[in-house]
C-alpha cells in the first residue's frame, strides 16, 4: 500500500480539525510562518497525536482493501 | 468546491462512515472555525506544503508501523509453554509501555529453532522503524534455554490485541484472529514477539 494524494489531503485535513477551538492565535501564527518543526510543536503543545491520526488512516486503508 | 469541501460534506454521508466504523472526521461535524482554518490554509502555498510534506512523511512513517504490527500479528500463534516442563524458565513482572522494532525472523512459535522454516514470517533487516506500544500489566519472560532458541517476550492475547488495534496498529479483522485463535485453544492465550525485537520499560516495583 501507498499512501495517496486523498490520504494525504485527509490526515490535513483531520491534523486541522483535532486543534481545539482555543489554538487560533497560535494556527494564525504558524500560518504567517509556517515550518515542519513549528508544526510540530503546534500539534504537541495541544496534544494532537499525528502518529495515530495517520495510522488509523492507513488501517481504514487497509480495513477497505 | 475545494479539496476539503468535497470531504463528507453531506450529514447521509457521515451516517453512512458512522455505519461503516470509520473514524474519518465528515465535514458536517467541522466547526466554523475549523471551515475557516482549512480554507486559510489551502489559500497559503508554503503552509499548505509544509502541511502536505509533515503530512506525507507521516504516514510514510504509518504505513511502516502498520506492517511491522501486522508481522507481530503474524507470529501470534502461541503454545501452551505454561503447561510444559520449560515452565520453569517464565518469568513474570509488570511493565510500563513496550517499544518493537524491526528485526529479521519475526516467528510463531517460540519453539522452533529453525530459522529457515516455515515460522519466519517477516523481515525488517533495513527498517528503523520502531513502534511504541503504551501496553501496561504483566508482561511473562521466556528463555528457551531447553532448546537453543534465544528469549520471548509475552502478552495477554486478547488484551494486546484489543491495544494494538485501540492504537491503529492492527486492523479488527487482524485482532480479531487473535481472539478467535485464544477461543479455539482456551489456556493458549500469549502473543509471543522475540526479546531481540522488544525493548520494554518495567514498572517501578
Amino acid at each position: 500500500m501507498e499512501a495517496t494524494e486523498e490520504m494525504t489531503q485527509e490526515v490535513i485535513k483531520e491534523l486541522v480539525s483535532a486543534l481545539p477551538e482555543t489554538a487560533e492565535a497560535d494556527f494564525q501564527a504558524w500560518l504567517e510562518n509556517p515550518s515542519e518543526e513549528g508544526l510540530n510543536e503546534l500539534l504537541t503543545k495541544y496534544n494532537v497525536d499525528a502518529k495515530k491520526i495517520a495510522r488509523a488512516k492507513v488501517i481504514k486503508e487497509k480495513e477497505n482493501e | 468546491m475545494n479539496n476539503f469541501e468535497e470531504v463528507g460534506n453531506s450529514y447521509n454521508e457521515k451516517e453512512t462512515m458512522r455505519a461503516r466504523g470509520e473514524n474519518t472526521i465528515a465535514a458536517a461535524e467541522l466547526s466554523e472555525i475549523q471551515q475557516r482554518r482549512l480554507e486559510a490554509l489551502e489559500s497559503n502555498e508554503v503552509a499548505l506544503g509544509t502541511m502536505k510534506n509533515f503530512a506525507k512523511k507521516t504516514l510514510a512513517s504509518a504505513l511502516l508501523a502498520v506492517a511491522l504490527a501486522s508481522s507481530v500479528v503474524a507470529c501470534s500463534k502461541t503454545e501452551e509453554i505454561m503447561n510444559t516442563e520449560q515452565a520453569e524458565n517464565v518469568l513474570r513482572f509488570q511493565v510500563e509501555s513496550i517499544e518493537i522494532h524491526g528485526g529479521p525472523n519475526l516467528r510463531n512459535e517460540p519453539r522452533v529453532a529453525d530459522r529457515d522454516s516455515q515460522n519466519t514470517l517477516a523481515d525488517f533487516d533495513d527498517s528503523e522503524q520502531r513502534i511504541m506500544v503504551p501496553y501496561q500489566g504483566e508482561m511473562l519472560f521466556y528463555d528457551n534455554d531447553f532448546d537453543k532458541n534465544g528469549a520471548w517476550v509475552g502478552f495477554p492475547a486478547e488484551e494486546f490485541a484489543n491495544l494494538l488495534h485501540d492504537e491503529s496498529f492492527i486492523t479488527r479483522g487482524e485482532a480479531d484472529k487473535i481472539i478467535r485463535h485464544e477461543e479455539k485453544k482456551p489456556g493458549d492465550e500469549t502473543v509471543w514477539i522475540n526479546r531481540d525485537y522488544v525493548d520494554f520499560k518495567k514498572a517501578e516495583d
